[in-house]
């Protein structure tokens, strides 16, 4: 009951937003715009105004934090598990700021330069400064200690100082995100988890199943390594469709699985790509389709934060697009939404 | 006291000569709050990050040596004289001559605590293989066994049998400590390669095996045993010459400490000012009470040779610390509103109210005067050993205690005329006195963000916001006139047609703000949908929030109800057990539920009306240091 109560605020509150974001006649407006100038001129009309006070290429970080605060937002006014997963989603952006910090440490970047690119993230405690002060690794380790970061950094910290490879600490962080995503989404019962496998779990499988096909193809790894490195329980693509990668399978037919259906002629490297885009595209109409009707479970949110993290991807590939001359012909094929 | 301390904004123009006394005068007062300002053609210092640097890595060397002989140093800040450009070479010099006097010590130290953690490594290591009767060294250069022995991160040890899905293998997991887990792993010669893979991928540290161990585990063992005996008289002996180093140097190295640190954080600090030639710009926040004490200060130490500017902000200025002026009996409450978050420089503290709502929340819902004497013992208790909830806890229980009395309940017991009534005769009337004395307090929500408004000239959100003028003005009419149309006073239509009227009003808010005070506002389309949904959540809102006062008698009438149980089970033989454990379990138990739900009241229903809390606390320069003490994140 009380559950219910809570997603009715939230339904209102993502209702209200989805009015926000950015209208058809705008979007058409924006993809035919003939330059970068005029793009930017176009999008003051839309809420995304606000973030471009600062120069284009800042932009993907403002675009980036909004998300980041609207995902942690939302997960203000719900409960129990369904908010813990939502917090944590949000918190993604996190790791990837702990990331950045990590390279600027390892690489010995000034703080400034590293501080410039940092995601803006309102909702985190993490004093990014002191953390870019410490000395080495380790000290941010240690300055991390009372955070969840500081364990799976520590893990993997000995073979990081053996080889000196960033990958190490920074794999080490992300199977801990992503493994804690997928025992928060277990966590749940009923519509809630359903709804949440429907998005994030679809999300989750995909990406694993590109960290698998990617290592195979880019760094060579063995089988043993892949199944190391990736996710074991990832909804629709754990441990048997990483070993089946692992042992050689071809993307296409591993994707097919998930219902992607990928051209077999294709290389690996570009049935990766396209894997990639066909299936932000699915999560992007899956989001589009679920507010046709009335829904009071996390379905709402999840799908409102997809529709949303679409948008700013199109809004990256447009933006890019423009500094790179191509026409409006040449940008719709590579956007997620159908202009 | 219901607002936050006035602050003025202070720039001090002071000369290089004069920096640091000036700085380090500053610091010694913790007046000013330094705020980053880089006007044109003004840079910082380079040669003061360096030496903040250098302070830094001198107050790490150091306290690797107080570390190193179990000295705590307090936080007692230097009170003498500091200039660390002037200090730097004295200070560098005395704890290099300190380090040599410890470093062989520690050195002798560190290698026998290291030479120890490998003799008890091995043998646990042999105690594994005491039943093998075959010479370790054997066991060192296995022909058709590849065998590890280490530790890896204990969440990957499942995820390593997973990864070693093509071969056979052996996986022994020993002991954890620590997250990671020591284990034995082996494997056939033949897959040693993937096997060796895996194991790193996993993030596997291997430990060789003793090569201080010969002959069979049995023998190795009493050998090591030997060898850790020898090892713990060598530890008891340098644990007496620390004990000697402390007596000799101790104080000299806390007071050496303390110079370092004040001089890091001056160092620090001027790091942070931007100069022109050689003229520094030191930019703050004082208190406005402070300000005279700083100028006359600063005027002294640099001989009148500054300049000092000082702007009194608007109360729109975004950036202004805030400090909270809280008198000393009322600071224990102040948690009750800093959880929450702290007021912003514009915003009205709330501490002086939050207060007795939440103690008149709290006695309501836990009403008994024996169960509130309890509590007012246990924060007594509290109190004693330091801790400053047990303020609230006593004023929580003496709020009960006197709700006891108007219920007339003692443990439960209904042995004292009720001053108003018993919960449990007269549920409906509790109920109703709750949500009434919801909707008061709701209407104090208005009143304060109303005021809040009106202070910083926010006139769009006095005017035309839901918790302004035209928000009260809306929740009167639903209130109001739903209560008239029930009583027959007014006809629906007329109430209906009296709703809409701020209804709309609510629903333009945004493009009226546009026209009469040109704030920023999305396209109108958008708005007109916007500010639908808004005016929806605004209505639900009213009415929710009211109705959630609901559960002040309801909780009342649960906690009568639970101690009536309690009563019924303790008699016969044994029930003064059941009583005293159940009295524990309401009095603990109940007294945190009905705590958060008075807090949840507080936070949700009132603060949200006005407070935001998004103020920026004022931490003035001093000599403690400790910028680390702000990381407090866990997840």
């Amino acid at each position: 009951m009380l559950g219910t109560v809570a997603y009715a605020a939230t339904q209102a509150r993502i209702r209200a937003r989805l009015s926000r974001l950015i209208s058809a006649g705008l979007w058409n407006r924006l993809v035919a715009t003939p330059d970068l100038k005029a793009f930017i001129s176009e999008l003051q009309y839309s809420t995304y105004a606000k973030e471009l006070n600062g120069d284009p290429k800042g932009l993907e970080r403002a675009f980036s934090g909004r998300l980041a605060r609207e995902a942690h937002s939302l997960a203000y006014f719900l409960q129990g598990n369904a908010r813990e997963v939502v917090v944590w989603y949000a918190r993604r952006f996190e790791v990837a700021n702990l990331k950045t910090v990590l390279r600027a440490l390892n690489y010995q970047l000034s703080k400034e330069r590293a501080l410039a690119v940092l995601l803006p993230l309102e909702f985190s405690t993490l004093p990014w400064e002191v953390l870019l002060e410490a000395s080495s690794i380790v000290a941010l380790i240690e300055r991390l200690r009372p955070t969840a970061y500081a364990r799976p950094l520590e893990g993997a910290l000995e073979r990081y100082q053996q080889e000196g490879l960033l990958y190490y600490l920074e794999v080490s962080l992300d199977l801990f995100y992503f493994q804690r995503l997928v025992r928060l989404i277990e966590y749940l019962t009923g519509e809630d988890r359903r709804q949440a496998e429907r998005f994030l779990g679809s999300w989750l499988a995909v990406q694993n199943l590109l960290w698998a096909a990617r290592y195979r193809l880019y760094a060579r790894m063995k089988p043993e390594e892949i199944v190391s490195y990736t996710l074991h329980r990832a909804f629709a693509a754990g441990l048997e469709s990483v070993r089946r990668i692992a042992l050689g399978i071809p993307l296409w037919q591993e994707a097919g699985r998930l219902g992607f259906d990928l051209n077999p002629e294709l290389p690996e490297s570009a049935a990766l790509i396209e894997l990639e885009k066909l299936a932000a595209r699915a999560l992007y109409q899956q989001a589009q389709t679920t507010f046709g009707r009335t829904i009071f479970h996390l379905g709402s949110v999840l799908a409102y934060l997809f529709l949303l993290e679409g948008e700013v991807a199109d809004l990256m590939t447009l933006l890019e697009g423009k500094i790179a001359s191509l026409t409006p012909e040449e940008l719709r094929g590579q956007l997620l939404r159908e202009v | 006291m219901l607002i936050p301390e006035p602050m003025h904004e202070v720039s001090l123009f002071v000369l290089e000569p004069d920096l640091e006394t000036v700085t380090a005068a500053i610091a010694h007062l913790e007046v000013l709050h330094i705020e980053d300002s880089q006007p044109e053609a003004w840079t910082p210092a380079g040669e003061w990050t360096r030496l903040a640097g250098n302070y830094h890595n001198l107050a790490q060397r150091l306290e690797s040596l107080l570390k190193s002989l179990e000295i705590r140093a307090d936080g007692i800040p230097f009170r003498k004289k500091l200039q660390p450009s002037y200090d730097w070479r004295e200070l560098e010099a005395q704890v290099t001559f300190l380090e040599g006097r410890i470093k062989g010590w520690q050195q002798h130290f560190d290698n026998l605590r290291q030479e120890r953690e490998q003799l008890e490594l091995a043998r646990v290591q042999l105690t594994l293989l005491s039943p093998l009767k075959m010479p370790v060294e054997e066991l060192r250069d296995l022909k058709q066994l590849r065998l590890l022995i280490g530790t890896m991160p204990a969440e990957n040890l499942p995820r390593l049998g997973e990864a070693l899905f093509q071969i056979p293998f052996v996986l022994v997991p020993l002991e954890t400590e620590k997250g990671r887990s020591l284990l034995v792993a082996a494997t056939s010669y033949e897959h040693a390669a993937i096997f060796e893979r895996a194991l790193k991928s996993g993030f596997f540290e291997p430990i060789e095996l003793p090569a201080i161990a010969q002959g069979s585990p049995q023998e190795a063992l009493t050998t090591l045993e030997q060898q850790l005996s020898t090892s713990r008289q060598e530890l008891t002996k340098l644990q007496n010459e620390r004990a000697q180093l402390v007596d000799e140097l101790g104080s000299r190295l806390v007071g050496l400490w303390q110079r370092v640190r004040g001089n890091a954080s001056l160092a620090e600090a001027i790091r942070r000012f931007p100069c022109h030639g050689e003229v520094y710009l030191l930019a703050g926040w004082v208190p406005a009470r402070r300000l005279d004490e700083l100028s006359q200060t600063v005027r002294e130490v640099a001989d009148n040779q500054v300049v000092i500017e000082v702007l009194t902000p608007r109360l729109k200025r975004q950036g202004v610390p805030t400090l909270l002026s809280i008198p000393r009996w009322l600071r224990p409450f102040a948690d009750l509103v800093t959880i929450y978050g702290l007021p912003g420089y514009q915003e009205l503290d709330p501490t002086l109210i939050a207060a007795p709502i939440f103690l008149l929340m709290y006695g309501m819902m836990f009403g008994d005067l024996g169960q509130g004497f309890l509590l007012i013992m246990l924060g007594l208790a509290l109190r004693w050993r330091g801790g400053r909830l047990g303020v609230v806890v006593s004023a929580a229980g003496f709020s009960g205690a006197l709700f006891g009395l108007l219920y007339g309940t003692f443990f439960g017991l209904e042995i004292l005329p009720p001053l108003w009534l018993r919960p449990m005769d007269h549920i409906a009337a509790l109920l109703i006195t709750a949500i009434v004395g919801g909707v008061v307090l709701l209407n104090i929500g208005f009143v304060l963000n109303l005021v809040s408004t009106w202070r910083s000239s926010s006139w769009a959100r006095f005017f035309l916001d839901k918790n302004g003028l035209l928000g009260l003005a809306l929740y009167w009419v639903l209130l109001g006139g739903g209560l008239a149309v029930a009583r027959g006073v007014l006809s629906t239509n007329l109430w209906l047609l009296l709703l809409l009227i701020p209804s709309l009003l609510l629903w333009l808010r945004e493009p009226l703000s546009r026209r009469l005070w040109s704030e920023q506002a999305a396209p109108l389309s958008e708005v007109m949908v916007t500010g639908f949904f808004e005016l929806f959540e605004a209505i639900i809102s009213y009415a929710s929030n009211s109705l959630s006062f609901v559960r002040l008698g309801a909780f009342a009438v649960a906690h009568e109800g639970l101690s009536r149980m309690v009563l019924q089970y303790s008699t016969g033989s044994g029930g003064w057990l059941i009583f005293v454990l159940g009295t524990m379990l309401i009095v603990g138990f109940e007294g945190v539920i009905v705590g958060i739900q008075a807090l949840r009241l507080e936070y949700y229903e009132f603060f949200g009306r006005f407070f935001r809390g998004e103020g920026k606390s004022y931490v003035p320069l001093s000599l403690k240091g400790g910028r680390d003490a702000q990381m407090g994140v866990r997840i």
